[in-house]
């Protein structure tokens, strides 16, 4: 029991322990930076003074993410849920995607974010207007992804479920999703960064609340302590959602390739 | 050593094929791949398919799964239902989220069965083969071989009438081949499916089958057989095993 807690916790060690050592050195140097060049903290404040910032009223950051993450991940529920649904149908009937994918490319290569101040003048300073661009943002990598990882499929294991007569909706279940999955999921890491990309931008063009108003707030009143205080926070945001996701990875996606290979190297002497 | 007992088919419950005027073409493509075929296949017959790679012997047995349909002619399966086929390629296709026993099972679930009594005709399946301790392991689990008796497994589990096997030992070494070459005699004789089973071996062909059906390069069409009535399981040694191997050879290159 022991002896597999210590096992479990030099491999944590081992895993974050580079990543944790970097941040700290970067850190560290910035502080003696900002301190021998005497930059005026409005400029560039010591990280110590992010941190007091953020220590002093982590209420106020915990509640303007809160607000932040909720649409972003409404936004990507519908984007990656929708993109999913419509690239299911497109994987089933080849005429839905010629009519369909250059649409979805054209909105692809659009800078939609340009679209929030108009979405602001329909729908308001509320969520509205952050959800919508954070779904527009997510639906083209989940679409490609869905539409490709559905037709990824084994011809071999495709043969023996026709020869079965397995209907489409078998083949569906049975192949064509879990065949999906890797790609699903590799896109969904995606798609999280770019749901508060989505919802911060949005929120920049107008909006009552939330950590993206909160941090252009703080920028007119050169209070950057608080700025950087809100980028860390959204970075961790979307460091919890992408650890969320790559722990969901390692749980389903116990068969495949690159699961296996990761395993491999955490046995390898 | 024990000499090895004769393997006696039971009486078939095998769908007889009906192959007439067949011709098959790859849309797009300018040659034909197949034809014209004419075979009939007996109920509980074991033929083998041999030619050399490109005739369309791998053709002609989509065409019988129905997994491709004819340009020309027809084939007659004899049977509508969706439990007539089993079939088993060079690749295991096994599904890599499954384990054996799951994998197995998806026929039957396939079929309507409920859950667990497919599981359970699974296992009582890959326990008579001698699967039964790895039938909790994954695919990449298992070595080349093992994965190929799993996937002869999951081909027979909802006792097809019609069982087709496309090169099944294609990627498997000698030892393994023979094996599962006795594995799948033992089925044959057990369930008595008609079986066609595709090779380019004629060692392979004469060890296994009643009937050995020698196809031309491609197009492919029927050049002759070769009918083996020795007792299973054979020696090449046997002296009608080592004829019917010389004639399907002689029938192999006389179109080369």
């Amino acid at each position: 029991m022991t002896e597999l807690m210590v096992t479990r916790g030099r491999q944590l060690i081992s895993e974050v322990g580079p990543t944790l050592a970097l941040v700290t050195a970067l850190v560290l140097t910035w502080e003696v930076a900002v301190a021998l060049a005497g930059w005026p903290s409005y400029l560039l404040p010591r990280p110590s003074a992010v941190i007091q910032r953020l220590a002093a009223d982590p209420g106020f950051f915990v509640t303007q993410g809160g607000v932040t993450l909720a649409e972003a991940l409404v936004g990507l529920a519908l984007g990656a849920g929708g993109a999913f649904a419509i690239g299911a149908a497109m994987a089933h009937w080849r005429p839905l995607e010629r009519a369909l994918l250059p649409l979805a490319i054209v909105i692809k290569v659009t800078p939609v974010v340009t679209i929030a101040p108009l979405l602001v003048l329909w729908f308001g300073f509320g969520p509205v207007p952050k959800v919508i661009i954070a779904a527009v943002l997510t639906f083209f990598p989940m679409l490609i992804a869905s539409v490709t990882g559905l037709r990824s499929i084994d011809p071999t294991a495709y043969d023996v479920l026709r020869t079965l007569g397995a209907s489409s909706r078998q083949i569906f279940f049975a192949l064509r999703v879990p065949s999906a999955l890797p790609m699903i999921l590799a896109a969904a890491k995606v798609c999280a960064t770019l749901s508060i990309i989505g919802a911060v931008v949005a929120e920049w063009v107008g909006a009552d609340r939330g950590l993206g108003r909160a941090i252009l707030l703080a920028n007119t009143n050169l209070d950057t302590p608080t700025v950087i205080g809100g980028v860390v926070t959204l970075g961790l945001m979307g460091v919890l959602l992408v650890a969320a996701l790559s722990l969901t990875e390692r749980r389903l996606l116990f068969w495949h390739e690159s699961q296996l290979s990761q395993a491999a190297d955490r046995d390898a002497p | 050593m024990i000499a090895a007992l004769p393997i006696l088919p039971s009486p078939t419950s095998g769908r007889p094929v009906r192959i007439a005027g067949l011709r098959y073409t790859y849309p797009g493509a300018a040659t034909p791949a197949l034809g014209a075929i004419d075979l009939d296949v007996a109920a509980g017959e074991f033929v083998c398919l041999l030619g050399p790679s490109g005739c369309g012997k791998s053709t002609l047995l989509r065409l019988i799964a129905g997994l491709l349909r004819p340009t020309e002619g027809r084939v007659n399966i004899d049977a509508e239902d969706r439990s007539a086929i089993g079939w088993m390629a060079q690749r295991d296709g096994l599904l890599p989220w499954r384990n054996v026993l799951q994998n197995t099972a998806l026929p039957l679930e396939l079929l309507g069965r409920p859950r667990a009594d497919s599981r359970a005709s699974a296992q009582h399946g890959l326990d008579r083969m001698g699967l039964g301790p790895a039938s909790r392991l994954y695919p990449h689990q298992l070595s080349g071989g093992m994965r190929q008796r799993a996937a002869l497994a999951r081909a027979v589990v909802h006792e097809p009438g019609l069982l087709l096997l496309d090169e099944p030992f294609a990627h498997l070494d000698e030892l393994t081949r023979d094996e599962l070459g006795d594995e799948v005699v033992r089925l044959w004789a057990d369930q008595r499916p008609t079986m066609v089973l595709v090779t380019h071996s004629a060692s392979e062909a004469v060890r296994l089958a009643d009937r050995v059906v020698v196809l031309s390069p491609g197009p492919g069409r029927v050049v002759g057989e070769v009918e083996i009535e020795t007792e299973r399981p054979r020696e090449e040694t046997d002296p009608a095993v080592a004829g019917a191997l010389r004639q399907a050879r002689a029938l192999l290159r006389s179109r080369e």
